[in-house]
């Protein structure tokens, strides 16, 4: 705990100070020197223990995608359709009660090495069955989306919390300073707002910053503050420098103070934001191959963000695509947490051609991210997580549509140190609940802290005279997937 | 405000060392008798393996729910029990409910299989053996709980006491006794107060903490030339006389009461009327209604006595302090009406008691003597308590405690608000969860913070007034301690108890303990007036401290906890804006009626995710407040209270976000702009009169030759850059601008 090195830099001493105690006595040992340096909040940390993974990115399947008709293969369903379900899950709503099972309309192939069961809705994202461990037992509390949403994103519905990504960037920082942290393109107005992506409790520079909005489309989508529309790149430094030479001054005169030095310092990083957000909205220097691989519409190759574009072009990936694609771009450039996400799952109707329409608009372009980050060889620290805040019931609601499920559904997690080609867990025969390895929304948290190489139990905040975590006292890791 | 917020989690870090080796220490101590080998061998033998396969599924911390709140998997966890108690009493197998359960006597453990009789027989073995067990509890056991016994003598459960005002050896320097209890504490630890403030930064920071916004020349220049020794004294009354005074310090209780103009969560309902509060919070401060009073009024203002329509709106608008919840959705939740529940009884203790008493909803508090029964004792108040929120919205929103009404005014307006219900006490929710009831409880108060006798309750109303009485007494330790803390804070940017909601046994000892008591008991004195209480605090010569550096002191002290300087502040979000509107001279003092925010769009509606409106001219703090959409970006990115939250000490952050704010948001290019109209239109003046003038708006101090050359070299580059005929306007706005984007200006000496 005690280390032996009493003068460590303040980048070591924070460092430290996610691992454990030995901030205490660092802090204590080394005030004077804390004291007069800045410390930016979101410098670089190391995690409690190595790292599997570097990043996440979060395709977030908001409305509650049915498992039974795209990861969660249940061949038992087709035997018993009519059938009412062996055995209710005892959730607060059961929606299975006095239903009959509907089998699903889509076949389910085989795919790669493995032979994962994937949906025919599926094709491209079916080719890297070898990388997808399934979670086929996710399960949480509330068969209800504004909860599910809230707990699938914050650990919690009733309480505001700090969102996941929130976390991470509290654990770890973030690794590059000209851009932010943690971004979530184009999430959901309602269902909680922005306190899915906010920072609770947390200091205010963990929280996400929003891209564009669901419903809106996220070419032309930026953020708020990046340009200037009065003044040129030229005037602007020279108002930066001026503004710089006022400070340095005050400088001098207080002789030390690290707030000072904060300012200067984010002052400039603002300013090289402002040039690296944007570039990096701008996909039209992307390769035609790249757009198509992602499914990008063509005749629209400038990119979000530059506001020339959105001119033609209607193919149903085109939207989702761009939002992989950025997220590819993001991680590369060294984000630690994005979000993308895409709406509207909740097929209480319409079950058949619904999921053909949204899985036909995120099968390529996930396709397309997978192939493209393991081309870059991002795919190995990239964490990809897709999924929604529950499931839908094996059961009909008529004959073509499904009601919520909350006992059991499915998500599933690609590279970044976890096993491809498996199925983890289990729900029970027909799919109306899990019961094999069972994995709540927040044991889902605490793998993925996990990976990240942070120990959910100790990433911990005070807040009101408690120590809060993200799993709260809850929180399994799902050990065995790790690769 | 702490200097940098990783600051801030020093103490929780702190915290938790000590407590760990507290607890180590402790257990030492306790478990003396160390198990002996053989035990250790028939536990290791006999039983853990048991208790891992027959037990652990459901009875571990790794357990997917752990059942009964029963953990097995640790020596603590046997002792201390579940939901039912401890699962042995070592010594005595009969008593033991593990024991009974593994017979299926009263429980069937494990539920389908009763286990053979060889084993049962080497359990009530072990037990009788006084159940050695070896194992480890260290996470469970890394702080300690204090006991009720304890907390009698624990600092901030004792009453204040009468402090003798410390002598000092420099006995010329303090103006009064706070200076003295400070100067002693320094003089202790050998070090000496820094020189004065220099007059024009004392203005500058005394109107900000004051009214949160800057002098103006006039106000400085007047300062300056008045060379009377009341001079400061002068100003401060004239500052506490001003009704902005109200708005600022009513801006730091409505972070505190976690205040919003919708709902939040999953449905987020407009409350259209939850501005009357505000400005109820505002008025109180300006007319500086008695603290005391103020929370009376807040917590039990329905009942109170009246015989005027005006004062009675005013007290029905009182209670809408406990019904600004960010109610958790009604639909799917058994728990609605206890959540509810919850979110009044956190923000009361916390706000008033400087407790957080919420864990106790579903375990006795940790750390804090504070039981689950008494949680429920007071839970059954607020059980009697029927929520006006008004609405009720979508989502089954009437249910429960939320009677969807409002209270009617006298103005034919609507306020939010509470009244009584009828009159219950509330069942113990075991592990919160209230379908699961276990012993009713009587309402009534908490035991730790009641010295002598607590007031005894009306069973025929809810029992919010003796809430209120309990929580006003003089009697009470913490009430009077927590609110000149506070006050503290918001003067010197960190509470003489750092940890400003906290003040149990996992809080922070005050830094000077007899000072906090000397104030507070001073304040209850001088009639709960928190007008004298800031009105003595700024006086003090601690208060008028500059901000400079020591390197000593430094050195010794390096957070300044025994206030060698004034610790340098960044202004907070509303003082920032405020400030440019003031500077631009687009600031209109009037306050405006209602709230932007009252008409708010409900979740997923379009525009819902916009800001409310910002018509860039009245004070922040009339700005609408909304959950779960964006605030006003001004605020936020200046980290701004979250009102879903019960906020005592905002963060402070500084992120580039903040800068892009500065250099290219519209509304810092606006009001630049209007400023640069303003200098320009300013008549008998040069340029560097004008540049003079701008400093004086913007810094409140005269700029230097140095600064005064630099910046109209500045504005004469930008002129010439700018080659049309609006080149210097457009060059001054950039100046304006950058005096808004620099760190002076946000920054407080």
């Amino acid at each position: 705990m005690l280390l032996p090195n009493a003068c460590l830099t303040r980048r070591e001493v924070l460092k430290t100070a996610s691992c454990g105690f030995g901030y205490l006595a660092l802090a204590s040992l080394c005030t004077e020197r804390a004291a007069a340096e800045y410390q930016n909040p979101l410098a670089p940390k190391t995690p409690h223990f190595k790292a599997r993974a570097k990043r996440i990115i979060f395709l977030s399947m908001r409305g509650g995608p049915s498992h039974v008709d795209t990861f969660d293969y249940k061949p038992k369903l087709a035997e018993d359709a009519g059938k009412a379900v062996t055995a209710l899950s005892g959730q607060v709503q059961d929606r299975n009660r006095g239903r009959s099972l509907l089998p699903s309309p889509f076949e389910f192939k085989r795919s790669g090495q493995s032979g994962l069961p994937i949906s025919e809705l599926f094709p491209h994202v079916g080719q890297h069955a070898d990388d997808l461990c399934l979670l086929n037992s996710m399960y949480t509390d509330v068969p209800n989306h504004p909860q599910s949403w809230l707990m699938l994103h914050t650990g919690e519905f009733r309480f505001t919390r700090p969102s996941m990504g929130a976390w991470l960037l509290y654990g770890l920082g973030t690794e590059n300073q000209d851009l932010p942290g943690y971004i979530t393109i184009s999430p959901p107005a309602d269902l909680g707002g922005a306190q899915n992506y906010g920072n609770g409790f947390l200091p205010a520079s963990f929280q996400g910053t929003r891209i564009g909005q669901q419903g809106t489309a996220v070419a032309g989508a930026s953020i708020g503050n990046i340009t200037n529309a009065d003044r040129s790149g030229e005037a602007q430094r020279r108002q930066i420098d001026f503004i710089q030479a006022m400070n340095q001054d005050l400088l001098q005169r207080k002789q030390v103070n690290p707030e000072l030095e904060g300012v200067i310092n984010s002052m400039e990083l603002g300013f090289r934001m402002q040039h690296s957000l944007p570039q990096l909205l701008d996909i039209s220097k992307e390769s035609q191959a790249t757009l198509d691989l992602y499914g990008i519409a063509k005749g629209r190759g400038a990119g979000a963000g530059n506001g020339k574009n959105a001119n033609g072009g209607n193919a149903s990936t085109d939207d989702f695509g761009r939002q992989c694609l950025l997220a590819r771009r993001f991680c590369e450039a060294g984000v630690r947490f994005v979000e993308v996400s895409l709406g509207n799952w909740d097929t209480h109707g319409g079950l058949k051609s619904r999921l053909t329409s949204l899985c036909g608009q995120i099968d390529k372009p996930i396709g397309g991210l997978l192939t493209d980050l393991k081309q870059r060889g991002l795919l190995q620290d990239t964490l990809v997580l897709w999924g929604g805040e529950f499931g839908r019931t094996p059961t009909g609601q008529g004959t073509d549509g499904r009601d919520h499920n909350s006992a059991g559904f499915s998500m599933w997690l690609a590279g970044g140190g976890v096993k491809g080609g498996m199925r983890y867990g289990a729900t029970d025969e027909h799919g109306s609940r899990a019961v094999e390895n069972k994995l709540h929304h927040h044991d889902l948290h605490a793998t993925l802290l996990h990976l990240m190489g942070l120990d959910h139990q100790k990433l911990s905040y005070r807040y009101g005279g408690r120590d809060y975590t993200l799993t709260d006292i809850h929180g399994r890791v799902a050990k065995e997937i790790m690769a | 405000m702490p200097p940098l917020p990783w600051l801030k989690k020093l103490p929780a870090v702190c915290a938790l060392a000590v407590g760990l080796a507290v607890a180590y220490q402790d257990r030492d101590g306790v478990a003396a008798a160390e198990p002996d080998a053989k035990g250790i061998e028939f536990f290791e033998n006999k039983i853990r393996p048991v208790l891992v396969n027959s037990c652990y599924e459901c009875h571990s911390a790794k357990s997917s729910k752990v059942k009964g709140g029963l953990l097995l998997d640790t020596r603590d966890g046997v002792r201390n029990g579940g939901d039912t108690g401890p699962a042995i009493i070592p010594g005595d197998p009969d008593k033991s409910l593990l024991i009974q359960s593994l017979r299926h006597d009263k429980l069937q453990m494990p539920p389908k299989n009763k286990l053979p009789e060889n084993v049962i027989a080497d359990f009530v073995q072990w037990v009788k053996l006084g159940a050695p067990d070896p194992r480890d509890a260290a996470g469970n056991a890394a702080y300690k709980r204090l006991s009720l016994e304890e907390a009698r003598s624990f600092w901030s459960f004792v009453p204040a006491k009468k402090p003798e005002a410390p002598k000092v050896q420099n006995a010329s320097w303090p103006r009064g006794d706070i200076d003295r209890f400070v100067l002693a504490r320094l003089e202790a630890k050998g070090l000496r107060p820094v020189a004065d403030a220099e007059r024009a930064t004392l203005l500058r920071r005394v109107h900000f903490d004051l009214l949160g916004l800057p002098p103006t020349p006039e106000d400085v220049e007047a300062f300056l030339k008045d060379a009377s020794p009341t001079a400061f004294e002068k100003v401060v009354d004239r500052l506490l006389q001003s009704p902005q005074f109200g708005e600022r310090w009513g801006r730091h209780w409505l972070d505190v009461a976690r205040y919003a103009e919708s709902n939040g969560n999953a449905d987020n309902t407009p409350f259209p009327h939850a501005w009357r509060y505000r400005d109820y919070v505002i008025a109180s401060l300006n007319r500086d209604k008695p603290y005391d009073r103020f929370v009376t009024e807040q917590i039990a203002g329905d009942l109170l006595p009246t015989d005027n329509p005006t004062q009675r709106d005013e007290l029905l608008i009182a209670t809408g302090f406990l019904a600004l919840t960010s109610k958790p959705r009604a639909q799917n939740n058994p728990d609605y009406k206890m959540d509810l529940i919850a979110d009044q009884i956190d923000v009361t203790s916390r706000a008033v008691l400087g407790l957080s008493v919420m864990c106790a909803r579903c375990h006795d508090h940790k750390f804090d003597p504070i039981s689950t029964k008494e949680y429920y004792s007071l839970a059954g108040i607020f059980d009697s308590t029927t929520m006006l929120a008004g609405g009720g919205g979508k989502g089954g929103g009437n249910k429960g405690g939320d009677g969807g009404g409002l209270h009617a005014l006298s103005d034919g307006g609507s306020a939010m608000g509470v009244r009584d219900g009828k009159a219950v006490d509330s069942a113990v929710c075991i592990r919160g969860e209230s379908t699961k009831r276990g012993e009713t409880v009587p309402r009534g108060f908490l035991a730790v913070a009641t010295v002598g006798e607590a007031p005894a309750i009306n069973r025929a109303q809810s029992g919010r007034l003796e809430l209120a009485r309990w929580l006003t007494s003089p009697q009470n330790p913490l009430t009077a301690r927590v609110a000149v803390n506070r006050a503290w804070l918001h003067l010197f940017g960190q509470g003489l108890v750092r940890s400003v909601d906290n003040f149990g046994s996992l809080g922070e000892k005050p830094s000077h303990p007899e000072l906090l008591d000397f104030l507070a008991l001073r304040f209850v004195e001088e009639g709960w007036s928190v007008k004298k209480l800031i009105r003595g605090i700024v006086l003090s010569r601690t208060y008028q401290l500059s901000s400079s550096h020591d390197a000593a002191n430094l050195k010794a002290d390096p957070d300044n906890l025994l206030l060698w300087r004034m610790q340098p502040r960044r202004l907070d979000a509303e003082s920032i804006r405020d400030a440019i509107l003031s500077v631009s001279g687009r600031l209109d003092l009037k306050p405006p009626q209602g709230s932007s925010a009252a008409t708010v769009p409900a979740k997923g509606a379009k525009g819902g995710n916009a800001p409310p409106k910002d018509s860039g001219q009245h004070r922040s703090v009339y700005l609408g407040v909304p959950r779960g959409a964006p605030l006003p970006e001004s605020l936020a990115v200046f980290d701004v209270a979250n009102p879903n939250l019960s906020v005592s000490q905002r963060e402070v952050t500084t992120v580039p976000a903040q800068a892009l704010f500065l250099l290219n948001s519209p509304f810092v290019m606006e009001q630049a702009k209007l400023t640069a109209q303003r200098l320009l239109a300013a008549p008998n003046l040069d340029d560097a009169g004008r540049v003079a003038l701008a400093y004086r708006l913007a810094f409140a101090r005269t700029a230097t030759d140095a600064e005064r050359t630099r910046a109209l070299n500045y504005i004469a580059q930008m002129t010439q850059a700018g080659r049309d005929k609006n080149g210097a306007q457009n060059a001054w706005a950039s100046f304006c601008q950058a005096l808004f984007a620099s760190a002076e200006f946000r920054y407080l000496e």
